[in-house]
């Protein structure tokens, strides 16, 4: 009797428990109540501002919920995805607003989702919440909103600086179709391979084949399609976050994660012709290969013929020249009068960047026993030269951007885009000339530094993925396993693109070389 | 006697200077068959390209630019080299996915065909090559405007120098005054004759099929289009709405 008793009691608690699982065990989304999305990977630094108005620096794995609001600051990046398979890629200096979110994968068209971009860069690519419900995503970048058209997923990449009205706002569509109501006006329709940009108060709106953008803004469009990894499905936030938390901890015990210093300047050699010697701080020296990093106290010397390019982790890009001789800083700080760079022999480019709106980079080259500083921000290209005879004599060129050239002797000297000047012993930097004016050597020298600039984004992905190291060739690292895609994605921009790219018919012996009517 | 002997010493000594101008003559020319050389083997190379019209990935535009390049160690001011340069260059603009790097290879193409145009002034080809490296780098100045104007009064008949136009001007079409848009029509009208394919498909690209409805020379081609309406040309005063 007993028991039977025990045996009913049993019974009846597993009952009860089998009805009430069901009613406390929600659908896998719903049940982590506050889980949008997580922080996929990201270069520091980002934030994220919570719902209380707490800010934290964010990590791989960090859930986000409804609320939240995503920094990045001056050199940061993050990839966001979301538990409807949304991904969200967002640029440096740019603040992203999840306003509201709620999805259920047992019920998708329930899904909702409103995501504001407040300013910046966003790349994105729609989930579930998009393609089973049309009017379940609301999106709204600076003071407009956006639309998405198209039914399917759907791609773009949209940035706004609504504090600067000065500043086009600009969208690209890679895959699908949008509209954006802008504080200018509406553009009904930018389809795939489109741009369209709006300034304050411009009336004229309409969308561009992606072939006639800047060559700024293709190459974010090209990044951001490089970026479009795996399918945009429903995803456990939890475990999704707390796998890639786990994964980032193991390549680190690996050493393998990213932990770009932004003082310590190091990089890879992306091109390698003929001669050039590669000597580490404890004074061991072999041949450089392509693949090759280095770090501080690095020194290249370069033979007859020889050339070598030096990519940087900061994305600045160096050429030296035949019979050169270059070091780089041992101490990797950056000091107000310290060289970063040494060239005591020899022919050096650099092409360097700072992202507008930055202060100007803080790489100072030493040429000779002269300073190079960069006085302006944005791009700036430059050729310094040492005099082959006299060391304390020397050239610069340049072609965008302002310089500063400071000898022993005499006060700065300011040099411009399209201008030269050069300096002797005792003597100060002479008067500006026209670059147009300078020796065929320096010219030809930025030609030829841009010929041999890195190869693709890959490269310099794989560069900032490099610790910093000691100086001394170590093996190149292998190149990271391509992402299965989310859907065939659009082929690069139609032949038409090409058409407008003319490569003349070629005149052999230099002669009149005009071909057709009239002539 | 001493005469006699005077006289052949003078003519030995102009025998030398002239043997020595000609081993000089010889020597320069020998190096620019060399520098044309190898620009010809760099221009088949782009020539199977456009050909093929296979997309080329950047290592193979290094390669094939190495070519020009080396010409320029024989001929260093050559201008074939350093138009050749700059197309290049613009192609490893659109396949760079760093907005630096395509920056810097825009900026490269622009001083390449400026560097050209010393030498070779009345190349349409060149001008237009110019205005694309101009569009590129968002410079709609003067300059990106002379480049257009040169390149229409140049080449009007030139298909490559007439797509260009139409590409940079309908690019630009509304930032360029009624002068400048006749120049555009006109590059438009003129492909009709050999170019229309191409033109077509550039027009497609904007979206104007507007302004080839009227012109007789597409008639047949875009009847579908034109008859939904696009058929008016204007000067561009109403907002577009992109493609349909």
């Amino acid at each position: 009797m007993r028991g039977a008793m025990k045996f009913e009691l049993l019974t009846a608690v597993f009952t009860a428990l089998a009805l009430l699982v069901p009613l406390t065990t929600p659908s896998v989304a719903y049940a982590q109540a506050g889980a949008a999305g997580y922080v996929k990977s990201l270069s520091p630094t980002v934030f994220i501002r919570k719902g209380s108005g707490a800010q934290v620096p964010a990590k791989v794995g960090d859930v986000l919920s409804p609320g939240s609001t995503v920094v990045t600051g001056a050199a940061g990046k993050v990839d966001l995805l979301f538990a409807d398979g949304l991904q969200i890629s967002l640029g440096k200096e740019s603040v992203l607003r999840i306003d509201d979110y709620r999805f259920d994968a047992a019920n998708p068209r329930e899904g909702r989702a409103n995501i504001s971009l407040v300013n910046g860069r966003m790349s994105m690519v729609t989930g579930a919440i998009h393609t089973d419900n049309a009017t379940g995503l609301r999106l709204s970048a600076g003071t407009g909103t956006i639309s998405v058209l198209s039914k399917d997923v759907t791609a773009f990449v949209v940035e706004v600086d609504p504090d600067e009205k000065q500043r086009p706002g600009w969208a690209a569509v890679t895959v699908g179709a949008i509209a954006i109501q802008t504080p200018s006006g509406r553009i009904s329709q930018i389809a795939a391979d489109q741009f369209a940009r709006w300034r304050d108060g411009e009336r004229q709106l309409e969308a561009l084949p992606l072939a006639a953008a800047p060559a700024v803004l293709q190459a974010q469009v090209t990044a951001s399609r490089a970026t479009i990894a795996e399918a945009s499905q429903p995803v456990d936030v939890q475990s999704a976050s707390v796998q890639a938390a786990l994964m980032l901890s193991q390549a680190k015990a690996q050493g393998s994660a990213s932990s770009m210093t932004t003082a310590a300047l190091s990089g890879q050699l992306n091109m390698v012709t003929g001669n050039v010697q590669m000597r580490s701080p404890s004074g061991a020296q072999s041949q450089a290969r392509v693949g090759d990093t280095f770090g501080p106290g690095t020194t290249f010397l370069t033979g007859p013929k020889g050339e070598v390019g030096l990519l940087f982790s900061e994305g600045h890009y160096a050429a030296l020249g035949e019979k050169s001789v270059l070091r780089i800083a041992g101490s990797g700080t950056r000091e107000a009068d310290t060289a970063s760079l040494a060239l005591t022999e020899g022919r050096l480019s650099l092409v360097t960047w700072a992202y507008a709106g930055e202060a100007p980079v803080p790489l100072n080259v030493g040429v000779g026993n002269a300073l190079i500083s960069i006085l302006s921000k944005g791009v700036v290209a430059y050729v310094v030269e040492v005099d082959s005879e006299t060391k304390d004599a020397g050239s610069a060129a340049v072609t965008a951007g302002i310089i500063s050239v400071k000898t022993p002797v005499g006060p700065p000297v300011a040099v411009s885009s399209d201008k030269y000047t050069s300096w002797k012993p005792e003597k100060p930097p002479a008067p500006l000339g026209a670059l147009a004016g300078a020796p065929a050597s320096l010219q030809l020298a930025f030609a030829d530094t841009i010929a041999s600039a890195p190869t693709n984004a890959e490269v310099a992905a794989e560069v900032a993925s490099l610790p910093p190291t000691a100086a001394g060739p170590v093996p190149a690292p292998q190149p990271a396993a391509p992402q299965p895609t989310a859907e065939p994605l659009p082929q690069p921009p139609p032949p038409v693109a090409l058409a407008a790219v003319i490569v003349p018919p070629v005149a052999p012996g230099g002669g009149g070389g005009c071909t057709g009517s009239p002539c | 006697m001493p005469s006699i002997a005077h006289g052949r010493n003078w003519r030995r000594a102009w025998a030398a200077v002239l043997f020595l101008v000609l081993l000089l003559v010889a020597v320069q020319s020998a190096m620019l068959g060399v520098a044309s050389l190898i620009v010809e083997l760099g221009q088949r190379e782009v020539d199977h390209w456009s050909a093929s019209r296979k997309p080329q990935g950047m290592r193979e535009i290094n390669r094939v630019a190495r070519y020009f390049t080396d010409s320029l160690d024989y001929a260093p001011d050559n201008p074939w080299a350093f138009e050749a340069l700059g197309a290049l260059d613009l192609a490893r603009m659109r396949l760079s996915g760093i907005p630096h790097q395509a920056l810097a290879y825009s900026w490269a193409a622009r001083q390449r065909f400026r560097h050209a145009l010393l030498e070779r002034p009345a190349s349409p080809f060149l001008w237009a090559n110019l205005a694309l490296s101009k569009l590129y780098l968002d410079e709609i100045d003067a300059e990106f405007l002379a480049a257009l104007r040169n390149a229409d009064t140049l080449g009007p008949w030139e298909p490559r120098s007439q797509q260009t136009v139409v590409f940079v001007g309908l690019a630009t079409w509304n930032k360029l005054d009624p002068g400048d848009r006749r120049r555009v029509l006109g590059g438009l009208e003129r492909g009709a004759v050999w170019n229309s394919g191409k033109m077509l498909e550039i027009v497609k690209s904007f979206g104007r099929y507007d302004l080839i409805c009227p012109m007789k020379g597409y008639h047949g081609k875009v009847d579908a289009q034109c008859r939904d309406g696009s058929h008016s040309v204007d000067s561009g005063a109403r907002t577009r709405q992109g493609n349909r």
